[in-house]
């Protein structure tokens, strides 16, 4: 029954074809657990995707609200303090994974010719993983998201002739506050998704199409 | 007899065996985090949330035979908004030290009624409907006798419930 069905896609989609190209390529040899924290970054970033999209149900970006809303999903939603823990953790297990990904990268020579636009994509997706921690980071709007946006604003604030209009751009304004805490939230549930899904996709693509790169000591 | 085995009585292949693991793996996070995520998005409709009961003074202030009226703060929750609003109510003490709790809107067009202490009677100026100390209309437009509100005493002292009140 799901085979007929699947002839019937695969009749007018070619979807089997599409499958094979990407889970039957053939692969190095001597390819092992290395090669796996690409994999391990797109899962976690389902899994922020999954767990952000329902915060989302019962989170309210302004000042009034965000804090309190936060706490209605902590001892008021069944099983809200797990998905609010897993986005937690999975935040932080996110930047450790994308950081050992390029490195594997790095020390591997996998950058080098063909795949030197796969790195170069990839540089943007660890900006982009990076603009999620950082966005994230204020939604709560308790003491230390506050003061750590107040903090994190300054410094991109220091940098020389430009610095006070970044500043002012990241804050909506000289102060931190309403206009921050919304535009920071768009930038984390709208902005940064799109982005990363788009480099994602091309990363991915360029992966497929050229092939993995093989272990530096196999002949 | 033959040396090679066939395919069945070697098991499942290595290509098979995987397969199956990613599948269970797989079916097993989604199971994981799919069963909270089904009750996140679904509790707050399962919850049935009554009116809180609002503390409108203590139980001796009020004297058996002078209906008094009380205004409190009523507390409203709406998701993790939480205002409150004054309303307020004719609390009349009964004999046995029960308590009776008017709405305090005359159930003819909602206008705010009084108690009149030589009469001993409530009037409502709007259209003088009357109403005796046990609500019932004495005389006047007033479609029913005075609504109640739900009240209960607790150490001591007098809570109350509005429920939806009706008017006309």
């Amino acid at each position: 029954m799901l085979d007929r069905a699947l002839d019937w896609i695969d009749e007018r989609a070619g979807i089997r074809a599409v499958w094979g190209a990407i889970f039957d390529r053939l692969i190095p040899r001597g390819v092992g657990w290395w090669y796996t924290f690409g994999s391990a970054c797109l899962f976690l970033f389902i899994l922020q995707a999954t767990t952000g999209s329902f915060l989302a149900w019962y989170y309210s970006p302004t000042p009034d609200h965000a804090y309190d809303s936060i706490l209605y999903i902590m001892n008021q939603v069944a099983f809200g303090s797990i998905i609010r823990g897993i986005h937690h953790w999975s935040a932080s297990a996110m930047v450790v994974m994308v950081v050992a990904h390029m490195l594997r990268t790095f020390f591997f020579g996998a950058y080098k010719y063909p795949r030197e636009l796969t790195w170069v994509v990839g540089v943007f997706l660890l900006l982009v993983t990076l603009g999620f921690s950082f966005t994230g980071y204020l939604l709560p709007w308790d003491e230390k998201a506050y003061w750590a946006t107040v903090v994190g604003t300054e410094i991109a604030g220091s940098a020389p002739l430009v610095g006070d209009f970044i500043l002012r751009l990241m804050r909506g304004g000289h102060e931190l506050g309403a206009v921050t805490l919304a535009r920071f939230y768009s930038i984390h549930v709208l902005l940064l998704p799109a982005a990363m899904v788009l480099f994602i996709g091309i990363h991915l693509f360029l992966v497929i199409k050229i092939g993995i790169s093989a272990p530096p000591d196999d002949k | 007899m033959t040396l090679v085995r066939s395919q069945s009585e070697r098991g499942p292949t290595r290509r098979q065996f995987l397969s199956w693991a990613i599948g269970s793996i797989g079916a097993f996070i989604a199971a994981a985090l799919g069963v909270p995520l089904l009750g996140y998005v679904a509790s707050p409709a399962l919850k049935t949330q009554d009116k809180p009961w609002a503390d409108v003074g203590a139980t001796d202030q009020f004297k058996a035979g002078e209906p008094a009226r009380v205004d409190y703060l009523e507390e409203h929750k709406d998701g993790w908004i939480e205002t409150s609003s004054l309303r307020s109510a004719w609390v009349v003490r009964q004999a046995d030290s029960s308590f009776v709790v008017f709405n305090p809107k005359c159930t003819h067009l909602g206008c705010p009624y009084s108690w009149e202490a030589d009469t001993k009677q409530f009037l409502c100026p709007c259209h003088t409907g009357i109403f005796d100390i046990t609500g019932k209309v004495v005389s006047g437009p007033p479609p029913r006798p005075l609504d109640r509100f739900q009240h209960k005493v607790e150490n001591g002292r007098l809570f109350v419930r509005q429920e939806a009140s009706r008017v006309g």
